[in-house]
């Protein structure tokens, strides 16, 4: 069983599980985060770089830190493989099948979005995927189907010196 | 791909808005020392003044000087700590341009450090945590710094005290750090040291070697302990030569050369007055030198040396610093010019002291006029770019425009005098001069709802437009005919229903038929930029936009009534536009659709063989009235509060929110002191209709039982093909069919508030926007509360099919209770047409005084209407697009020519 928070970066929501671990003195559940780029300036709702929102979720020690939605695959590329380069932990991506249209439609076809999906996993850029807003258990189909025989990525080596 | 593993250093990762990264070759890092209220005067008087935003200021000064972290310490024995930090660090978010760096929480209460770190987004350091009083209590600070991700900075202090030699220091950092790492389980590159740094140059000879032990046992620490970082106070160092800040500053200067190469990562220091060890002049470098490494000091020496040399300087001329700290007292806001005074009023929503100061500015200037094209537009045109750069929020932009209603009103007596003057003098008739443009703002014909037009028209009016509000249900020819007889520069239409959109596209093309050749822009929550590139702009040719939001209005305006702006605007607007229109008729439908006949086959499964309706406690209908609205507070849910505000997030989360949470909670302060008095002071009443009756249904019409006669509902089906297993819904299957020949019932309902015209026109007339806007969301907030309220006593009590229901507001709000209440004209039965049949139903208009406009809005606005249906598993649903077939065979149930059924249903119609 795994714990799924929804992040507006508060330290509060990691504090109240890791305190709460600490004193019923269990062990912990892993904890998967997911932040969301909300727009082309390659921040988070709350301003936050990529890089910034990882340093702030870190410590958390999270089993993955991935994204989810906002702007669709293609613009979630270059922001999934730069937390590829810093994310000690796994790597997740749920993209949203693009934005919808203006009737609240989204146009992107299941195999489109496996293609990206399947694109990164070669690229070694994550461990998990998914499908967010618009994904249908079609897209999680053709996404299962395309990155089945790929080799997941490699944890980076943590070293323990500068 | 052949790849190299990435390698992962443990370097000290902090992060404010953006990363900050401590390598090996990063240079010292500055920690801005100002924001503290013990280090500086300032800025302990603009805290414990309430300064807030002032006090930001010093913040910024620091990022600008190159400060890259922010240190901030709140200890004040008259100040409230806890609010003081929490307050501080709740703006200080919502300023990039300072969130954009790591903060450091400074404090020697522990209490201080959590309520910082409960408002801080990002990585922080905490300043500090020691085991001066124990290992217990260090180990559980630790530990919760730990839980919040914060990296830490111990202090050199344990039981016995604070370490003042080498070996101390380097003894008591040890201990620490082998606690932190292996009991805790810090990362040892998120342990920062702070050996103290004690003043030197006291005169006292134990003091004189005091920097060499700082920098001896850093370099140590360093050694021992390569991972973790060094910190420290420096200012403290000078602090025998305060008042002196020449020699100050090259104190810390050779301090933090020596330091530095010692290991020394970061130090709290005056990011604004750091200078360069190589530019000191050399005397006094010498001086310093010798004063830090304790040498040449035997009996003082060095010391005396460098006090001789800070006295003759001294003498030389005031010291720059006392004079910058005499001025910033002057500088209290109400000692300022009467334009700055009128500035900071407007800015700041103060209206206190606005009709003196205006009063002041009209007898320092030539005109009356002047003063409002003058002071009060040049601070009305910073509020403007403070809320364009995200830096106010609405609600205080609406608050400044009641500051500056009631300037001009001072001003208006006497430009109206002005005026009178200067038509008697002259006969010029182009003396006239001309006006701020004008825009005409009205909610169109049928559509009554306007917080987002009044809205609209305070934020264009803080941006010195002059604003025509004509109201509410304005028919096409008033519009058009205020818009020519003011010569206005643009026309700005407002509407919340859908029918709505029919009657923009229809001014539209009044427009073009009048020959008229001024923009239009288009907003409201129905309205949508697809539907302005598809419908409206076709029709007229001069420039259509839609509009998304209030502060969308501004640069709207702004680019249309700009003579060079204007023509690019409008053709670029109008290639997008055309771009929109082309994709739309191009689109292929994506969702498949299936014929009426086919849909309604695929009922909603419903097994009815064991089906026992709940009978309710009366059938026909009855008028319920609320005069004491207390009872529906509980009921408010206040998400919709401040959307309409444009704050948008959760309740109550969004208080307590980094950016907008201090607006927040300054709105619901302010909203829930008026529903205090709404509700002591009986401004408003509840009343509601309520009514039950037997049902069958048959397809997808609902036959009622009303007394003597039937009456049909008529309900709509969905027509996407749908995954198998899933139903194509419509409304009348949650209504047991006339074939299984057993009892069921059907609700309606119709809630309305009364009495919000009378105290709308008394805030007008007091130039209150702000309270009239939170009066009329409130209104509407009541009326949904009545809703959900009339909702669960129909479960509980009038109805009774759900008699043991508990459910707190959370869970009313999440709707996880039995049974629905959709509305007429909302996506699960999306005809406004059947509201008729409800409201005849109800006797809803003699029991809640509520009329149907022709477009079917509700008048009063705040109002709600809807249809109960209590089967378990009714639920929500969305229409979605309907096919051709079904549209006949609704006209034909309706008995409603085929015209009238398309126009009411056009949004639906694929």
């Amino acid at each position: 069983m795994w714990k799924w928070l929804r992040i507006i970066n508060k330290h509060w929501y990691y504090f109240a599980i890791k305190e709460y671990y600490r004193k019923i003195g269990k062990a912990e559940l892993p904890i998967m985060i997911s932040g969301t780029i909300t727009d082309a300036s390659g921040r988070t709702l709350s301003g936050q770089t990529l890089e910034a929102f990882y340093t702030s979720v870190e410590h958390a020690k999270p089993l993955s830190v991935g994204l989810n939605c906002a702007l669709g695959a293609q613009e979630m590329r270059a922001h999934i493989e730069e937390l590829s380069q810093i994310a000690t932990c796994y790597t997740s991506a749920y993209p949203n099948a693009g934005l919808p249209n203006a009737m609240g439609e989204y146009d992107e076809a299941p195999h489109q979005t496996a293609h990206f999906i399947e694109e990164w996993a070669k690229n070694k850029f994550v461990n998990i995927v998914g499908g967010c807003c618009g994904t249908t258990p079609d897209h999680i189909k053709h996404m299962a189907d395309n990155v089945r025989n790929i080799q997941p990525r490699t944890l980076p080596i943590v070293d323990k010196t500068i | 791909m052949s790849e190299l593993p990435i390698h992962i250093k443990p370097y000290l990762r902090l992060a404010g808005l953006e990363p900050l990264v401590i390598r090996p070759e990063t240079n010292f890092v500055n920690v801005g020392e100002r924001t503290n209220v013990t280090g500086s005067k300032k800025f302990a008087r603009l805290i414990k003044e309430n300064k807030y935003e002032k006090a930001l200021s010093v913040a910024r000064q620091q990022a600008e000087n190159g400060a890259q972290i922010i240190d901030i310490n709140m200890d004040d024995a008259l100040l409230e700590g806890v609010k003081a930090m929490t307050t501080y660090l709740n703006l200080l978010q919502s300023e990039p341009d300072i969130a954009k760096i790591p903060i450091m929480i400074d404090s020697s209460k522990f209490e201080i450090i959590e309520a910082g770190l409960k408002c801080v987004q990002g990585k922080c350091i905490v300043n500090s945590i020691s085991m001066k009083e124990g290992e217990a209590k260090f180990i559980e600070q630790a530990h919760i710094c730990k839980a919040y991700g914060a990296a830490v900075i111990v202090m050199a202090f344990d039981e016995v005290g604070q370490a003042d030699t080498k070996d101390r220091k380097v003894e008591i950092c040890a201990r620490a750090y082998k606690i932190l790492v292996e009991q805790v389980g810090f990362d040892p590159q998120d342990i920062i040291f702070d050996p103290n740094i004690f003043a030197i140059a006291t005169g006292i000879e134990e003091h004189n070697n005091y920097a060499v032990d700082f920098i001896e046992a850093t370099r140590e620490i360093k050694a021992l302990m390569p991972l973790a970082k060094v910190s420290g106070g420096v200012s403290n160092v000078s602090f025998s030569f305060r008042g002196n800040d020449a020699v100050r500053e090259a104190i810390h200067a050779v301090f933090l050369y020596h330091a530095v190469n010692a290991g020394m990562d970061m130090g709290i220091v005056n990011a604004g007055q750091l200078i360069v060890y190589d530019e000191i002049e050399p005397e006094l470098k010498q001086l310093c030198e010798d004063v830090i490494l304790n040498q040449n000091n035997d009996d003082n020496q060095a010391t005396e040396a460098l006090i001789q040399y800070a006295d003759a300087l001294k003498a030389k001329g005031e010291d720059a610093g006392q004079v910058a700290e005499a001025n910033s007292k002057k500088l209290a806001w109400r000692s300022g010019t009467v334009e700055e005074r009128l500035a900071h009023s407007l800015i700041n929503g103060i209206t206190d002291f606005i009709e003196a100061d205006t009063e002041e500015a009209r007898l320092q200037y030539s005109a009356p006029l002047e003063v409002i094209e003058g002071p009060l537009m040049a601070g009305m045109n910073q509020v403007g770019d403070l809320f364009g750069a995200g830096k106010m929020f609405l609600p205080q932009v609406v608050k400044s425009a009641r500051v500056m209603k009631k300037s001009v009103a001072v001003l208006t007596p006497y430009i109206e005098a002005e005026k009178e003057r200067i038509k008697n003098a002259s006969t010029n008739p182009n003396g006239q001069t001309k006006g701020p443009a004008k825009i005409l703002l009205a909610t169109v014909k049928g559509d009554v709802h306007d917080i987002g037009k009044n809205i609209v028209g305070v934020v264009l009016g803080c941006n010195g437009y002059e604003i025509i509000d004509i109201g509410v249900m304005v028919p096409a020819d008033k519009i058009l005919a205020e818009a020519e007889k003011h010569q206005v520069d643009i026309i700005g239409l407002s509407g919340l229903i859908t029918p709505s959109l029919d009657e923009m596209v229809y001014i539209a093309k009044e427009m073009k038929r009048r020959g008229m050749t001024i923009p239009l822009m288009i907003g409201g929550a129905t309205t949508s930029r697809m539907h302005t590139a598809v419908k409206i702009a076709p029709e007229y040719n001069d420039g259509v936009i839609h509009v998304l939001d209030a502060s969308r209005s501004v640069t709207v305006a702004g680019s249309l009534l700009n003579k060079e702006t204007k023509k690019p605007f409008l053709a670029e607007l109008e290639q997008s536009y055309t771009q929109l229109k082309t994709d739309f008729d191009n689109k292929k439908t994506v969702k498949q659709s299936i014929p009426y006949a086919t849909a309604l086959e695929n009922k909603v499964a419903i097994d009815w063989t064991g089906f026992n309706a709940t009978p309710p406690s009366f059938t026909g209908n009855k008028a319920i009235e609320i005069t004491d609205l207390s009872v529906l507070v509980d009921y408010i849910d206040w998400k919709p509060f401040f959307i309409a505000w444009e704050l948008h997030g959760n309740f109550p989360a969004i208080l307590t929110d980094e950016v907008v949470g201090e607006v927040a909670s300054k709105l619901y302060q302010d909203a829930q002191a008026l529903l205090k008095k709404i509700i002591a002071e009986n401004w408003l009443t509840a009343k509601a209709a309520v009514g039950f009756w037997p049902a069958k249904s048959n397809g997808d019409d609902v036959t009622v039982t009303d007394g003597s006669k039937n009456v049909d509902l008529h309900f709509l089906r969905q027509q996407a093909k749908k995954a198998a297993g899933q139903p194509n819904f419509s409304l009348a299957d949650f209504i047991c069919p006339a074939s299984e020949n057993k009892s069921d019932y059907i609700g309606a309902f119709a809630v309305t508030i009364h009495g919000i015209e009378k105290h709308i026109k008394a805030f007008e007339e007091n130039l209150d926007d702000y309270n009239k806007i939170i009066l009329q969301a409130l209104a509407d907030r009541f009326a949904e509360a009545f809703a959900e309220y009339l909702h669960a006593q129909t479960r509980k009590e009038l109805w009774g099919y759900a008699k043991d229901e508990q459910l707190d507001n959370t869970a009313l709000i999440q709707e996880s209770y039995v049974g629905i209440r959709p509305a007429p004209g909302y996506p699960a039965c999306p005809d406004h047409t059947e509201k008729y049949t409800l409201f005849n139903l109800l006797n809803a208009e003699q029991h809640t005084g509520i009329s149907l406009t022709e477009s079917l809005a509700m008048y009063p606005a705040s109002s709600v209407c809807g249809w109960y249906f209590a089967h378990p598993q009714s639920q929500y649903f969305g229409l979605g697009k309907i096919q051709q077939d079904q549209v006949v065979d609704y006209a034909k149930r309706k008995n409603q020519p085929l015209e009238y059924i398309t126009k009411w249903l056009q949004p639906v119609i694929d």
